[in-house]
């Protein structure tokens, strides 16, 4: 009886797996166009606030790059009713955090704070959307730590500069060529005029996502959110958005960079569609099965078997617009990255010559469905997820829907989607060789 | 006319003061005292402590235990033999290959991981609920039957020594590692958990069994099991697997006197390449649970702590010198230390040293003004919330608290001890544990850009990043 009664056990557990659980949510679009999404989790008393305006590098015109990320540091520098610096002050002597990034496709504002300051912040939020006012003196101090940051992000770090070089060779026509934080010298020749156009052009309600996610009431946080920004007009400039799309490529680019880099290190994009196509999913998978985790493809051939790399991943950047796929290896002491590309794409071409096997597909699903839990436990991480459904999908349901969508994935899907993406011609591929010092 | 005027002006202010709830911002209401969730503990008969608290947001369960002996315990000679220990836990049992492990846990969508930090080790799991048992078993024979397979340790090493190649030119790694040698001198705090180029190719697999051996017992570990499982399935469930772990007598490091700095050493490490200069400046101050650590933790806000901080206001906001200035203690048993870091253009590196030391002295000199004061405060203690929200951030505080022994009042008791810090404790403290003249200063950039900025300001050693030796006295080779 016992023995029956333990195998019934296993059965039923492996019948039942833990499901994540859906994010539930409410969304409202205001007269004046501004979308209101709002989830309710009363775990702790925290509340995390995300305001997401549909703008980001993409949409910055040649001489203008890093522009858009300028712009982000600037929302911190004083509106109607609040003074420069004042934004971050108010919100940790509340014991919160906030901060802000800026994407090809987005710029997202958030703070995660104390419940029972969600009031205060929708107005300082409101206030900014509404009023910002910068003087020349602070744009100009501020263009100087942004400056800064590029020379910690990009140029400093020995491999700093790899992502900036790939985009460069890898498009010709699209924005995501020049990367989000810009180049110095377009920093250098951004102006006041700019600041003020690209505000009235970009920050208006009709183009910007409120989502809030945490300890409050559903019903009463949108009545504050009306109050707020409830009679912010809607934008007066039309927004131009680009519709370049990057020709297929027929040849493979290769660049190679002699640098004074430690380690040789390799990188290859390979042009995938934009988030949310069909072929997203099994292209998400697939890079699941080739390197997520200890026991997937890529890890245990180059990093665990061969001892080819230290580094060794494959994983989609998918935006709004198609992007890249990224195979990128770090390379052990005294391995060369001949052997390390080898390897590299003998998996990437296993895939479109066998079928993965089933136990493969499952574990990768079923790693998937990990990322959706593990992936969704704070207030910051659901409302991250309820932004990007509702403005890069333009459709918050996905937050939830796009789960079976991964879950039908199939190994026929696999294959197809690896014949048509992982080919030579369809890659630039940048080496990074080490260089003496000058 | 006044009179229409008048009548305008009611006008206009009636309409004015439809919108003047949007023109004054909308204080909060108090929030009612937010409490640490109900966790129960329990203490093991051989001696492993049990903490387990309910959380059922997400169908997840964390489990973390944490063993209190670290790199400290690291032999003199041997620095990363700690780490080493903990790296190869889940590279092979005695029934289970390293592949085997890595499957086995993929399969289930979970992790398994292992390190080795300077005064503890931690092994972590997260599964999903329906995988709990298969978390227990597994981080059960990594802790007790780990096999240290000679060829895993060789692939470990190799691994470890491309790492720190890479990792010994990065400016901002280096920058925090000659720090840290620079003010603990010789006690194991100033090394790499990670060991050291020369340390590293030594290391042998007696060693690892060896400091397993002596150090993993469960009376010196405590275990946290977090989420969404039943308080009693988490106390039978640590019983059923950790039961038969032994318990055994653990010598403590018998480690020299954590230094105080005499004076102001300033190391450049020259790396002609550079457009920038990574700032260092600090020493060691007050233990972990010393009656003066709040002081000086509320003074390191005051200074750094966030973007709000003296040291951001006055060189990324004033001066746009850089992308970020902040202060930290680094908490330890012994004597942890206190620090500033930043990093700016290569010409600006003595204007924006010069401020950080500045600010430093700024501390010793006077008072924090009340407001000042009450905002650094009011972080600390508003914080809380934030710190406890998801399984991972409760375990970490639970084995926190064992790893220091702050006592089991300490997560309901430190927010009013906080509160009760006065202006005059953080400038008594700031006088006596926190310096700008007894302090280390380390810059890593390009020298013969900078080096003659820095004369008067104390003497300069100069290291090229080529022949930086972390094992050495002097750093060098």
């Amino acid at each position: 009886m016992r023995l029956v009664a333990s195998v019934l056990m296993l059965l039923l557990l492996q019948v039942a797996p833990s499901k994540p659980k859906p994010v539930e949510y409410k969304e409202t679009r205001l007269p004046n166009g501004l979308t209101v999404i709002t989830h309710e989790d009363h775990s702790t008393p925290v509340i995390n606030a995300q305001i997401w305006y549909h703008v980001g590098s993409k949409d910055e015109k040649p001489g203008k790059t890093g522009f858009a990320h300028l712009f982000e540091h600037l929302m911190f520098k004083g509106s109607a009713h609040i003074k420069p610096e004042e934004h971050d002050k108010i919100i940790t002597n509340a014991g919160g955090v906030s901060n802000a990034y800026t994407q090809d496709d987005v710029t997202v504002y958030w703070e995660t704070f104390p419940a029972n300051y969600l009031e205060k912040i929708l107005w300082m939020e409101a206030d900014r959307m509404a009023t910002l006012d910068v003087s020349e003196e602070n744009f100009k101090s501020e263009r100087e730590v942004v400056k800064e940051e590029r020379l910690t992000r990009i140029e400093n770090p020995p491999y700093g500069d790899l992502l900036e070089l790939l985009y460069d060779n890898a498009y010709d026509v699209h924005p995501y060529k020049h990367i989000t934080i810009g180049s110095m010298a377009d920093l250098n020749a951004a102006t006041i005029q700019d600041v003020r156009e690209f505000y009235k052009t970009y920050y208006v309600p009709d183009n910007a996502t409120v989502v809030l996610a945490g300890d409050f009431k559903a019903d009463q946080a949108l009545d504050e959110v009306k109050k707020y920004f409830g009679d912010i007009p809607r934008g007066q400039t039309p927004i131009v958005r680009s519709t370049a799309k990057e020709p297929p490529h027929d040849k493979e680019r290769r660049i190679s960079h002699p640098k004074a880099v430690p380690l040789p290190a390799y990188v290859a994009g390979y042009y995938i569609p934009a988030d949310g196509d069909p072929d997203s999913y099994p292209l998400t998978i697939a890079s699941n099965i080739l390197s997520a985790g200890r026991s997937s493809r890529i890890y245990k051939s180059l990093v665990y078997d061969k001892q080819l790399a230290i580094q060794a991943d494959a994983s989609g950047n998918f935006t709004e617009d198609p992007n890249l796929l990224f195979a990128i290896l770090i390379m052990n002491r005294g391995a060369s990255i001949a052997e390390g590309e080898k390897a590299l794409n003998a998996e990437l071409m296993r895939l479109t010559t066998e079928p993965v096997s089933d136990m493969e597909l499952e574990k990768a699903k079923i790693k998937m469905r990990g990322e959706y839990a593990f992936g969704r436990e704070s207030v910051q991480e659901k409302a991250q997820s309820l932004g990007h459904a509702a403005v890069i999908h333009r459709d918050t349901a996905t937050v939830n829907k796009e789960y079976e969508l991964f879950m039908k994935v199939t190994k026929e899907d696999i294959m197809r989607v690896a014949k048509t993406y992982f080919r030579p011609e369809n890659r630039t591929v940048l080496v990074v060789t080490p260089q003496a010092t000058k | 006319m006044k009179k229409y005027f008048g009548l305008i002006g009611l006008f206009l202010l009636a309409s004015c003061s439809a919108k003047a709830d949007k023109q004054s911002a909308p204080e909060p209401k108090p929030l009612a005292r937010v409490d640490f969730p109900t966790y129960e503990k329990r203490v093991l008969p051989n001696g492993l402590t049990v903490y387990a608290l309910e959380y059922h947001e997400q169908p997840v369960v964390s489990l973390r235990l944490m063993i209190t002996a670290g790199a400290d315990n690291d032999p003199a000679n041997l620095p990363g033999v700690a780490a080493f220990t903990a790296d190869l836990l889940n590279k092979g049992t005695k029934t289970r290959t390293a592949t085997q492990i890595a499957e086995a846990i993929d399969q289930v969508g979970g992790s398994v991981e292992a390190s080795g930090d300077m005064e503890s080790t931690v092994i972590s799991a997260s599964v999903l609920t329906d995988s709990v048992g298969l978390a227990f078993e597994l981080m059960t024979d990594v802790l007790m039957n780990p096999a240290f397979a000679p060829a895993e340790l060789a692939r470990a090493q190799q691994q470890s020594l491309s790492n720190l190649t890479a990792n010994m030119e990065d400016p901002d790694f280096i920058a925090d590692a000659v720090f840290d040698r620079v003010i603990y001198g010789p006690h194991p705090y100033g090394h790499l958990t990670s060991g050291t180029l020369t340390s590293i190719p030594k290391m042998k697999r007696e060693d690892l069994v060896q400091f397993h051996d002596k150090y993993y017992a469960p009376n010196i570990s405590a275990l946290a099991i977090v989420g969404d499982l039943s308080t009693a399935d988490a106390f039978k469930l640590a019983e059923q697997w950790f039961g038969s772990w032994t318990k055994k007598d653990v010598p403590r490091p018998q480690n020299p006197e954590v230094p105080k700095m005499e004076g102001r050493r300033i190391v450049v490490i020259d790396k002609p390449d550079a457009v920038q200069t990574e700032i260092r400046v600090g020493h060691t101050t007050v233990p972990r649970k010393d009656p003066d650590y709040f002081n000086v933790l509320v003074a390191s806000y005051v200074l750094g702590g966030t973007g709000s901080g003296r040291l951001s206001q006055t060189l990324r906001v004033e001066r746009g010198l850089t992308y970020g200035a902040y202060a930290s203690i680094q908490p330890r048993k012994r004597p942890g230390s206190f620090y500033s870091t930043t990093d700016t253009r290569t010409e600006k590196t003595a204007e924006a040293l010069n401020l950080v030391l500045g600010e430093l002295q700024k501390l010793r000199d006077s008072e924090v003004p009340p407001q000042e004061l009450q905002n650094a405060k009011s972080y600390l203690i508003g914080s809380f919330p934030l710190s406890i929200e998801v399984p991972n951030d409760l375990a970490t505080r639970l084995t926190t608290v064992f790893l220091y022994d702050l006592g089991d009042d300490y997560l309901k008791t430190y927010r009013d001890k906080l509160a009760d810090v006065t202006a005059g404790d953080v400038l008594r403290a700031a006088r006596d544990k926190i310096s700008a003249d007894n302090t280390a200063v380390v810059l890593v950039g390009k020298a013969d850009d900078f080096k003659k900025q820095l004369e008067g300001l104390g003497k300069v050693e100069i290291i090229p990043i080529k022949k930086v030796d972390l094992d050495s006295p002097n750093l060098t080779r």
